[in-house]
């Protein structure tokens, strides 16, 4: 019945099918029955979609769907309201592991932090490290 | 948080767990595989804490969203029924009782003949109320083709339930 379902375009199976039954030639005695009822009216997705009013829904001989589909949504409902049993949330933290695995990120990817101290270490060691080239610069002989 | 404390992860799945067993549940139609799945989802999400980018629940709604398609695609079942009773019953008689009880075999049976893809969106829809932009951004879909797979998923179900039901 639902093979037509995993067809990428929407409704193809029913239009083909459709076409071909109004294409074809009646036989002697045989009663034509209408096109099958296999759709859903857009006002009736558009209530269900919350984009329109029962009273719209329920305009153009949908009344029947309406109803179909209130009468399923009490079962709905109950899904709705579902709760996580209540022994699963202990379960589940009874199978963690102790420690979650960290990420070793490089340390050229890692956050760099300029704190005041550190920037005063750094700042030391460059002019140590400039005043030494140049005592060593000037110390060469000429 | 990120870095996998366990008592931070507690409050992670106390937020997060009901509506994800909700679609555990709907999509297997088993408690005891939407439970499996909900935990194995919630470990996994807790080994790779470190890689999350973005927001947590969209994240881990996808890690339980593939383990439910991973079980479809391996299982067929013909038909499970889950076990209500921890949840509040609304109904007052033992009619009412029985008229729901069949409503829902028939429902799941339904829902179960539906390729996962209908599925998984007349759930999201339908049980957990997410609307067509919350869906299209946490499958990775647009909206028109959720539209499109709701209501292929209503008229099939109509199709099915409606002589009886209507």
């Amino acid at each position: 019945m639902f093979h037509d379902l995993h067809s990428d375009g929407p409704g193809d199976g029913h239009k083909r099918e459709r076409s071909e039954q109004s294409e074809r030639p009646l036989a002697d005695r045989e009663v034509p029955l209408g096109p099958p009822r296999s759709s859903i009216a857009e006002a009736v997705h558009a209530w269900l979609d919350g984009e329109a009013t029962e009273s719209q829904a329920r305009r153009s001989e949908s009344g029947r769907d309406v109803d179909f589909w209130k009468r399923l949504d009490e079962d709905l409902a109950v899904r709705r309201r579902l709760r996580t049993p209540s022994h699963l949330h202990a379960q589940i933290m009874n199978a963690l592991p102790m420690h979650a695995p960290t990420l070793i990120t490089p340390w050229w990817r890692r956050e760099f932090v300029v704190t005041p101290s550190s920037a005063i270490v750094v700042a030391t060691t460059l002019v140590v490290m400039a005043a030494a080239a140049t005592a060593l610069v000037l110390r060469l002989p000429h | 948080m990120l870095a996998g404390n366990r008592d931070d992860f507690t409050m992670l799945i106390t937020r997060y767990s009901d509506p994800l067993y909700r679609h555990a549940l709907c999509m297997t139609g088993s408690p005891d595989v939407a439970e499996d799945i909900l935990q194995l989802s919630f470990i996994k999400a807790y080994q790779h804490l470190a890689e999350v980018r973005g927001r947590f629940d969209a994240w881990v709604f996808r890690i339980v969203a593939n383990g439910c398609k991973d079980w479809l695609k391996n299982i067929r079942r013909s038909h499970l029924s889950y076990d209500e009773d921890d949840q509040p019953s609304g109904f007052a008689t033992p009619e009412e009782e029985l008229d729901r009880t069949e409503l829902r075999s028939d429902l799941d049976m339904a829902l179960s003949s539906l390729p996962a893809s209908l599925r998984e969106a007349f759930v999201m829809k339908h049980v957990e109320g997410r609307s067509y932009e919350e869906m299209a951004d946490l499958l990775g879909t647009t909206v028109g083709a959720l539209k499109m797979r709701v209501h292929r998923a209503r008229e099939a179900l109509q199709a099915l339930l409606e002589e009886k039901y209507a």
